[in-house]
């Protein structure tokens, strides 16, 4: 009876993200046929299928595709980052961004608007200095003795906030009249000029970590435990901590590096998707991904159509993210009371 | 199952230098002095159907020991054989397969039901890229109902007792399949009915060929729930005596500082009297 039970709630777990991947490709279909052009979402589905008038492909498969794929990709990138390094560090509150990867990339992408270099070197360095920081952070972290996690997030602030000056420090020598503005509106994150030619940039990083992760995740569970308990269980930690902190860093180095910075994402969705699918990461990480994906999809809907001027998406999930995250702070308090 | 703790001796300071020393010859070059080791020399052996309970004050070396079997911490000299082979020389998967180290408490900010904790238990024989079976699944049943826990299978383990959660780390312990059981303080942290109650499932345990190794404040507890006593004082081993050759005797006295006497009730328990 038991066994009967337990066995249905794991297939209960199954039909939940079932129905998480069902809500992901409506939500994404009906955001293709919305804004100033609408389009009803089986005109869409018909585009999609090589149907459509020449207006219709224009737009569905010209402007507004690469535009949710990128969506997609960052939304669920940055909740599956965001899944992983909270369970490395053993804390639910760390984001994906705890080891320095986004202002590193920041500043990268600053240099670059800075030389007036082309969009696809700014995707570039930015990427590049997103992994450098997580490489310096991890190469001194390399010479802490016993407990890591901790020194690492240590680590990640310092280097985080070097990067940060960086960047204040660009923004000041910036030319002020269009060379400022670039910078600022990068960091404040935005899927507005999405390419597929940016995409390709990150498609193959963001496949490796995909595959990485979710390939690694029972694991994980184990590595969520102390450092003790994860070693008496013979898992070689180090090893498996360099390779899923790696996959996640890949990760948010290439979502930042196409959207600016993109917070809260990776800090509330890993919550809302183990609420959905309890804390086994063998389920949490998809869900992850796919309610990412599905979040994001729909805030940049409000970004790009909300006013006629575009909003950047990064204010947007700060406005959702901040109050959800003290409403979790707050019940979780409660609920150790 | 036979565990052999060959002449360990341990110094806090020899770990945290950078590269762990492994070899006698570093013992005999560098100068330690005797106060600072917290273990000095420290022998014993513990085959199948042994449950051994570990007495000593606070900081006599218990924890410390306990952590070095596992191979948590290097000794600074002396080796650590499970069944004639050096821990030294084992892998993590091999070493987790023969020995499991149950802490007071599990730690983890995250809620896993009883059965995904229990089946982490597989993990030794699971590759990085794998999952637990049915089969693991089906065992981890048994073993659950073994422990008189199954009911609890699919409770997040942050809503079951201390008790409750004992026994769980006990049943992940089994899902290893090792024959010696390292348990720091089980009952520390429990209620009295449920110190009987994890103590009493482990020695049923042991009492089908597993090997235990338990750390404890509690004298009484030791008495009655052990086939030896080993008592500890600063570092080393004060005593090894089955607790039938404790009565009527103060050996407990030399290691707590304080008189203390073992004596048999009318009921034939053995407890220990401070006088």
């Amino acid at each position: 009876m038991t066994k009967r039970t337990t066995w249905g709630k794991t297939m209960n777990r199954r039909l939940r993200i079932l129905v998480l991947a069902i809500v992901f490709v409506v939500v994404a279909v009906v955001s293709l046929g919305i804004g100033r052009y609408p389009i009803s979402p089986i005109r869409v589905v018909q585009t999609l299928l090589g149907g459509g008038n020449a207006q219709e492909k224009a737009v569905v498969l010209k402007i507004r595709l690469p535009r949710i794929i990128a969506a997609t990709l960052i939304g669920a990138g940055l909740a599956l980052a965001g899944q992983t390094m909270q369970m490395i560090f053993r804390n639910p509150l760390v984001s994906p961004d705890v080891l320095g990867t986004s202002t590193a990339a920041g500043f990268g992408a600053s240099i670059s608007l800075l030389l007036g270099m082309s969009t696809l070197a700014v995707t570039v360095n930015a990427f590049i200095f997103g992994v450098a920081s997580v490489v310096l952070v991890w190469a001194i972290g390399a010479r802490i003795k016993g407990e890591q996690t901790m020194g690492l997030i240590l680590i990640g602030m310092v280097v985080s906030s070097l990067f940060s000056a960086g960047t204040s420090f660009i923004k000041l020598i910036a030319d002020p009249n269009n060379i400022l503005p670039a910078i600022t509106y990068f960091l404040m994150g935005s899927l507005a000029g999405c390419s597929f030619q940016d995409l390709q940039v990150i498609a193959i990083p963001m496949a490796i970590s995909f595959a990485t992760l979710l390939l690694v995740s029972w694991k994980l569970n184990i590595l969520s435990l102390s450092e003790d308990e994860a070693r008496s269980l013979g898992v070689n930690t180090r090893l498996l901590r360099s390779v899923a902190i790696g996959a996640s860093t890949l990760m948010t180095a290439s979502a930042v590096a196409v959207s600016g910075q993109i917070g809260w994402v990776g800090l509330i969705v890993p919550h809302m998707a183990r609420r959905i699918t309890g804390s086994n990461a063998t389920y949490s990480l998809p869900a992850s991904m796919l309610f990412g994906a599905t979040f994001l999809i729909i805030v940049d809907n409000v970004s790009r159509t909300a006013t006629t001027a575009e909003i950047p998406i990064g204010i947007l999930t700060a406005f959702i993210g901040a109050p959800f995250f003290l409403y979790l702070i707050l019940k979780e308090n409660r609920h150790e009371a | 199952m036979k565990l052999e703790v060959q002449n360990v001796s341990y110094t806090y300071e020899h770990d945290r230098k950078p590269m762990g020393l492994h070899n006698p010859h570093d013992f005999q070059t560098r100068i330690y002095k005797t106060d600072t080791l917290v273990l000095k020399d420290v022998s014993f052996t513990i085959s199948s159907g042994e449950m051994v309970a570990f007495l000593g004050k606070n900081g006599a070396g218990k924890t410390t020991l306990l952590r070095i079997i596992p191979s948590f911490l290097t000794p600074l000299s002396g080796d650590i054989l499970v069944d004639e082979v050096s821990v030294r020389s084992m892998s993590l998967h091999d070493k987790a397969k023969a020995i499991a180290y149950i802490p007071q408490f599990s730690q983890t900010a995250f809620a896993y039901t009883v059965k995904e904790s229990v089946l982490m238990g597989r993990s030794p024989y699971i590759s990085m890229f794998s999952r637990p079976s049915m089969q693991d699944e089906k065992r981890a049943f048994e073993i659950l109902d073994e422990l008189g826990i199954l009911d609890l299978a699919g409770r997040p383990t942050n809503e079951i007792s201390g008790g409750e959660r004992q026994l769980v780390l006990i049943a992940r312990a089994l899902m290893q399949d090792a024959k010696l059981l390292i348990l720091d303080e089980p009952t520390s942290f429990l209620d009295y009915s449920n110190q009987l109650l994890v103590l009493e499932k482990t020695y049923e345990l042991v009492k089908k060929g597993y090997a235990c190794l338990y750390s404890t404040h509690n004298p009484d507890l030791a008495l009655a729930y052990s086939t030896r006593v080993l008592a500890m004082d600063k570092g080393k081993i004060a005593f090894s005596m089955k607790p039938e050759e404790l009565e009527g005797s103060d050996a407990l006295s030399s290691i707590y500082k304080r008189s203390l006497i073992v004596e048999r009730t009318q009921a034939g328990r053995l407890i220990c009297v401070p006088q």
